[in-house]
């Protein structure tokens, strides 16, 4: 079906309209992940998940020493008209110096015979003692509401004006 | 007797020394680190002697606790390695060298590779450092029978991760090993989120951060009473953090009450006479990120991980085990790991895990001397015993039978 409505209002509502539960998931996932970096990078959790057109960086580990490097390589190529690169190298490439996810998945520890200990048998699992403290988001007091729009905690008037110029209208619905 | 170089690897800081001198183990970042704008690399060691510590690009080898960036993992350690052992080739010493719990046998085996091809040590023994931790402990508390059992729940709070760790008879009962994905890297990169967004944007420094971390932050003893004192106007837990100017002060310092009075007055001053107003030092004020930030390793639920926390996990470990070993271990838990000593660590732990124990098990949880070196230590004091020898696997026995050669540290 066609939308009648303006491509403005189209766009205003899509940004005011409620996160769901599989994007808020999401979000805090990516905020996860971003603890675990080594260096910040430039692209903020929250920027919608399945635009193709963004154009990709390359993958954290070919850091700025080596781009200058990888430069010339490939005037030198060009010059030469040689070597060509098969999609395969070109996708080894972009995805960087191998990660302990690799190294995991390669290990293949789901063959294991059941039971026997491992990195996977390790991990703590869910808390079962206590549930899950409410902190407001922007001044880590104790909070007692919930965003209606993207499920952040806040604790007063002024902590949700300030959520909601900054951080909350970074989720994209 | 051929001497030992003892070589901690974690994710955070190598700590090396030779076996003969237990006393001071060099520690160093491992990492490498790049200064926007500028040419050279400092690796490893040289990190310590940077005059600027400002936006570095970081590259680690460790990436969630495991050695997977080879390369340069070898380069780091064979740079430091000629300073410490000056003319003397490896050939001649054996290794000791730290490994992560539930190692990945591909991983092991290259970093025994790189024991014997490129660093060229005669003898390797690879072990983790739970036990190493206990070994130190031990020595220490002779008289405690855990101690003479080898047994004891150790607690890594490193820089990858943080595990709880059951050690019978010297070795790690695998089976019961918990493990939560929090360690001082992530506790540094949540507090380097929650400064810039309350203070200053501090996101491309990260290592700065890790030592502004260290000097500031605490363990809560009461949440709840500490976020309603840090609220008020008068905070008791506010800080401000003077950061690096570039020329002298390499690391920044906490702003003292002396000079925050001066930088008042003299504010003052300027106000009244009119005068060209001051320069302002860039302060970075921290409140009750100070002990949020560590409070995460106790409940990660709080910023949205749905894993156990730290006494939850101890708790766990123990169940984990044989029963008739629950009492032994509840009551030599040991705090190994950077991330405790953290002020307030054990206190905090004890008051959380007590609720989570039988209360006829004694419970007994003590803080290593220096969390951070104590496997070291340990793995120092083990180098130096005639168990060495038998544990270690020689370049020749690696060279005819390979990765079987290693089954032996398993058993």
């Amino acid at each position: 079906m066609a939308d009648k409505r303006s491509l403005r209002s189209r766009k205003v509502s899509e940004r005011m309209a409620v996160v769901d539960q599989a994007e808020r998931k999401r979000v805090v996932q990516a905020r996860l992940a971003a603890l675990e970096e080594d260096n910040h990078r430039e692209e903020d959790f929250g920027a919608g998940g399945s635009d193709d057109e963004e154009f990709e960086m390359p993958a954290e580990g070919s850091d700025a020493e080596e781009a200058p490097a990888s430069k010339r390589k490939k005037k030198k190529v060009k010059v030469g008209g040689g070597m060509r690169k098969t999609r395969g190298m070109i996708a080894e490439k972009a995805k960087g110096p191998k990660t302990f996810r690799d190294f995991l998945e390669e290990a293949e520890l789901e063959r294991l015979p059941e039971g026997a200990p491992s990195y996977l048998t390790a991990a703590v699992g869910p808390p079962r003692t206590a549930a899950p403290r409410k902190f407001c988001s922007v001044c880590g007091d104790m909070s007692a509401y919930t965003c209606t729009r993207c499920g952040s905690r806040y604790c007063s008037r002024r902590c949700h004006a300030v959520h909601t110029e900054t951080r909350c209208l970074k989720f994209m619905a | 007797m051929q001497d030992v170089v003892v070589i901690d690897l974690g994710g955070g800081s190598v700590k090396m020394g030779s076996a003969r001198r237990p006393d001071n183990p060099k520690v160093f970042p491992n990492a490498s680190a790049k200064q926007k704008g500028e040419r050279g690399t400092f690796l490893g060691e040289a990190m310590l002697g940077m005059k600027d510590v400002g936006v570095l690009a970081l590259r680690r080898p460790v990436d969630r606790g495991f050695v997977v960036g080879w390369d340069l993992q070898r380069e780091i350690l064979a740079r430091a390695l000629k300073s410490l052992l000056g003319g003397v080739p490896p050939a001649s010493c054996g290794l000791v060298l730290t490994e992560p719990y539930h190692n990945l046998p591909a991983l092991r085996e290259a970093a025994v590779r790189m024991a014997f091809a490129e660093l060229g040590f005669s003898s390797v023994y690879l072990s983790t450092p739970a036990p190493l931790s206990l070994r130190a402990h031990a020595a220490r508390h002779p008289e405690l029978p855990a101690s003479q059992a080898g047994c004891g729940l150790v607690v890594d709070a490193g820089f990858s991760f943080t595990h709880a760790v059951p050690v019978f008879d010297w070795r790690v009962l695998p089976a019961a090993v918990r493990r939560i994905d929090l360690g001082g890297k992530a506790l540094t990169n949540f507090m380097k989120e929650l400064v810039s967004y309350r203070s200053i944007n501090m996101m491309d420094e990260a290592y700065l951060l890790e030592h502004v971390k260290e000097q500031l932050c605490f363990v809560s003893q009461d949440v709840r009473a500490d976020l309603a004192a840090a609220r008020t106007r008068r905070s008791p837990h506010r800080r401000e953090y003077v950061l690096p100017d570039g020329l002298t002060d390499t690391w920044g310092h906490v702003r003292t009450e002396e000079e925050a009075a001066a930088a008042a007055a003299a504010a003052q001053q300027a106000a009244r006479g009119g005068g060209p107003p001051l320069p302002k030092q860039p302060v970075l004020v921290v409140n009750n990120e100070r002990f949020m930030v560590p409070e995460a390793l106790f409940h990660p639920s709080d910023i949205g991980m749905e894993e156990a926390g730290l006494a939850e996990a101890i708790a766990a470990a123990v169940q984990a085990a044989h029963p008739h070993l629950h009492s032994l271990l509840y009551s030599n838990v040991l705090l190994t790991g950077g991330t405790a000593r953290c002020p307030g660590f054990r206190e905090r732990l004890l008051k959380e895990l007590r609720p989570l124990v039988p209360d006829d098990y004694e419970l007994n949880i003590f803080l290593a001397d220096d969390p951070a070196l104590c496997a070291w230590q340990g793995a120092a004091l083990l180098a130096a015993s005639p168990l060495y020898s038998q544990l270690a696997v020689t370049q020749k026995e690696w060279r005819s039978r390979g990765a079987a050669a290693l089954a032996k540290w398993d058993q």
